[in-house]
């Protein structure tokens, strides 16, 4: 019920975009919008559609870079669709899978470059806490502990980056596991299950971020979206196990359409004022025939479903929204069924407008708009009357007016759901006001750092281990030749007997590493082909698996090799040939200095110095 | 015969819709690789399966998946999971 999908879908197409396509597309869309279970497939299809996007015509441009540990490429052609519905123009950098946190700890790196408008952190708790199943284990004082520490690491994370990028920051908590729902009845009242250990560490981040320093993140609820999503169909095993995503499709489309809805409230501004109808708006029953004691409002239904309505709008003026009461009725009645009746939540000093007369609605929303010097765009109308409605629109155009429904319950309903002033609570205000706080606080901050990249990379107690691939290496070689695409120097896939062929012969030679750190043994992640041609050693091939990215594994594994051939060679050459996907090689190899540029690619050339072998072997790695 | 989906849509037409919508492709034939369709790469892979299991009603492995080297392949592999075409 959020104010973009009020819209039609249709109009974020050119007009020269197939009927029949938008047609569809509309159908599936609004249905999904009203809630109806649609074949996932049918709404991952729309992506199909992009070109046709009518980008000119979407009011807001906006850039988002997405840092992860998630595998989430599958949604991103989807994005400028979800986008557009909410009328972005949307520019999506997706930032390389598995860095997240090296990205935010190191200054320089690329992340920073982008200055996009937001930046995604897509995280797991896992990240932080992988021996989180082992909490049954733990006394009551290492929970703590490591709660704490947990904690601690999340926020530092999070200032880190607040302070090194413009963008705004959206991220969600850890929510609910569902891949390790508490078991029993009785493991919920056990305070160290990973459950609670989840709950406790969702807290202290929460807490924290009312510092000062991190305004400016936008922390959502996951457990909200999993909840209505529901958790069956929030995982997906198979994508999980196979894919790196820790959640279905259908969650990727819920996560991203919140993140989506955030920044358009966050574009548009919200609202400001909500101007109500009275009768059968704010409480049962019309004033002027029942009087006030003949009205419902209070505690027995329908009264207690008004009642209800009251109390959230309670909350939007307690977040800074004016309210209003636009009403065709006798103001000094409805003043005093506010000031008096037991049963109303909403009293004289909630109410910043009265326009209880018997004008036109339409009439009194002009005047107030002129009075309080602002645009009709900043109001809400709500009313029961569908022609009071339709009037409003029509004289009012700007004015938000949703239909609602009839029947007290069913008005409840709506309201739990409708908040078209969610932008005035984000306001820049907020951030402004804590920029003062922030240059404070930096210098301090600085000086206690908490985490730093060097800690993280000895906090991964990485070891690695280098070999000449034999028989038994084939399948993975082959593997990782086809699938690795943004660590690949030259992306030269070889099959089966390539790699078979290579082995037994007396050319270039293939190369393995393998890696294992406080999460597990990754296996083997790097693989490089080698061949000596004389003094040189010539790279001709470096692939190394996304799930070891930015860790140094890069620089260790050429250190290792290099110091293989201590005496034998004088240089190497690394050779590079661009793909669409493998800048990230190009930026590693450019750190030894200019390249030679030839019609096949790139050339780098190395002295094989002791100097240059000990700058590359790191010493956290063992 | 399992079906689903739009009426009077034979099953060819309906893998053949599948691999448009998901790939963006103006025209689709059997004889289409995985190197013919710029899109095809393991990520949307993903999507293909997943509207594959949706309008098929079956279910597929992950081993399947790398399979998957043409649309006459999917199409192979449709028809052991009792799909007729």
């Amino acid at each position: 019920m959020q104010e973009t999908q009020n819209q039609s879908a249709a109009v974020i197409f050119r007009d020269d975009c197939p009927r029949e396509k938008a047609e569809q597309f509309n159908l599936t869309w609004a249905a999904h919008f009203a809630g109806e279970d649609r074949p996932i497939s049918s709404l991952l299809s729309a992506a199909s559609m992009v070109p046709w996007l009518d980008r000119p015509a979407l009011p807001h441009k906006v850039s988002l870079s997405i840092a992860r540990t998630w595998m989430v490429d599958n949604i991103v052609p989807l994005l400028p669709i979800l986008g557009a519905l909410n009328k972005l123009d949307l520019a999506i950098n997706l930032r390389p899978f598995g860095v997240l946190q090296q990205e935010i700890l190191d200054p320089a790196s690329g992340l920073y470059k982008t200055r996009d408008d937001y930046l995604l952190l897509l995280w797991n708790l896992e990240d932080f806490v992988p021996d989180l199943h082992m909490s049954w284990g733990w006394d009551e004082k290492q929970a703590a502990k490591r709660v704490q520490e947990t904690v601690d690491k999340v926020v530092s994370l999070l200032r880190q980056a607040v302070q090194r990028t413009s963008s705004r920051i959206i991220c969600f908590d850890f929510g609910l596991d569902p891949q390790m729902p508490e078991k029993g009845v009785l493991d919920s009242s056990f305070i160290r299950s990973p459950g609670n250990v989840r709950a406790a560490i969702n807290l202290g981040v929460r807490t924290k971020l009312a510092s000062p320093g991190l305004s400016g993140v936008n922390l959502l609820n996951l457990a909200a979206m999993q909840y209505k999503t529901g958790f069956s169909r929030w995982t997906d095993e198979k994508l999980r196990l196979t894919a790196s995503c820790p959640v279905s499709v259908h969650a990727q489309l819920a996560i991203f359409e919140e993140v989506m809805r955030l920044i358009s409230l966050d574009k548009r501004r919200g609202r400001k004022v909500l101007l109500l109808d009275a009768d059968d708006t704010l409480w049962g029953g019309i004033l002027e025939e029942e009087g006030a004691d003949g009205v419902q409002i209070g505690w027995e239904y329908p009264g207690n479903a008004f009642a209800e309505i009251q109390k959230i709008i309670l909350q939007f003026y307690l977040k800074g929204v004016v309210l209003g009461v636009c009403s065709k009725n006798d103001e000094n009645a409805v003043r005093e069924l506010f000031a008096k009746h037991p049963g109303m939540v909403l009293r004289p000093e909630h109410i910043a407008v009265w326009a209880v007369n018997w004008k036109s609605k339409s009439e009194n929303i002009e005047e107030l708009a002129s009075r309080l010097n602002l645009g009709l765009e900043s109001f809400v109308f709500i009313d029961d009357s569908p022609r009071e409605r339709e009037e409003v629109r029509q004289r009012c155009p700007g004015v938000l007016v949703p239909d609602v429904p009839e029947g007290p319950w069913k008005l409840l309903r709506f309201w739990q759901s409708f908040d078209p002033f969610s932008g005035t609570t984000l306001s820049s205000e907020d951030q402004l006001r804590s920029r003062h706080y922030q240059d404070d606080e930096k210098r301090d901050y600085l000086k206690k750092s908490a985490v730093s990249l060097e800690d993280f990379y000895r906090d991964l107690d990485m070891r690695a281990r280098l070999w000449l691939a034999t028989e038994k290496d084939i399948p993975r070689i082959v593997q990782m030749s086809q699938r690795t695409n943004q660590f690949n120097a030259t992306t030269v896939r070889m099959s089966e007997n390539d790699v078979k062929k290579s082995i037994h012969s007396a050319g270039p030679k293939i190369y393995l590493l393998s890696l294992a750190d406080k999460f597990g043994d990754s296996g083997t992640v790097g693989c490089m082909v080698v061949a000596c041609k004389g003094r040189h050693l010539v790279v001709e091939q470096m692939m190394l698996s996304c799930r070891v990215l930015k860790r140094t594994v890069e620089k260790h594994f050429l250190g290792l090799i290099m110091k293989d051939f201590t005496g034998k060679i004088e240089d190497v050459e690394l050779l590079y040939v661009p793909s669409s996907r493998n800048e990230m090689v190009r930026e590693f190899f450019g750190e030894f200095g200019k390249a030679e540029h030839g019609s096949e690619g790139d050339r780098w050339r190395v002295p094989a110095s002791d100097a240059v072998v000990s700058g590359l072997v790191q010493p956290w790695i063992n | 015969m399992k079906t689903g989906g739009k009426l009077n849509e034979s099953n060819q037409d309906k893998l053949f819709r599948i691999f448009r919508e998901v790939f963006g492709l103006e025209k689709v034939s059997l004889d289409m690789t995985k190197n013919d369709i710029a899109e095809w790469n393991s990520l949307q892979t993903i999507n293909l399966i997943i509207a594959l299991e949706e309008s098929f009603q079956v279910e597929f492995q992950p081993e399947e998946a790398a399979d998957m080297l043409s649309i006459g392949i999917v199409k192979d592999i449709l028809v052991e999971k009792g799909i007729s075409f």
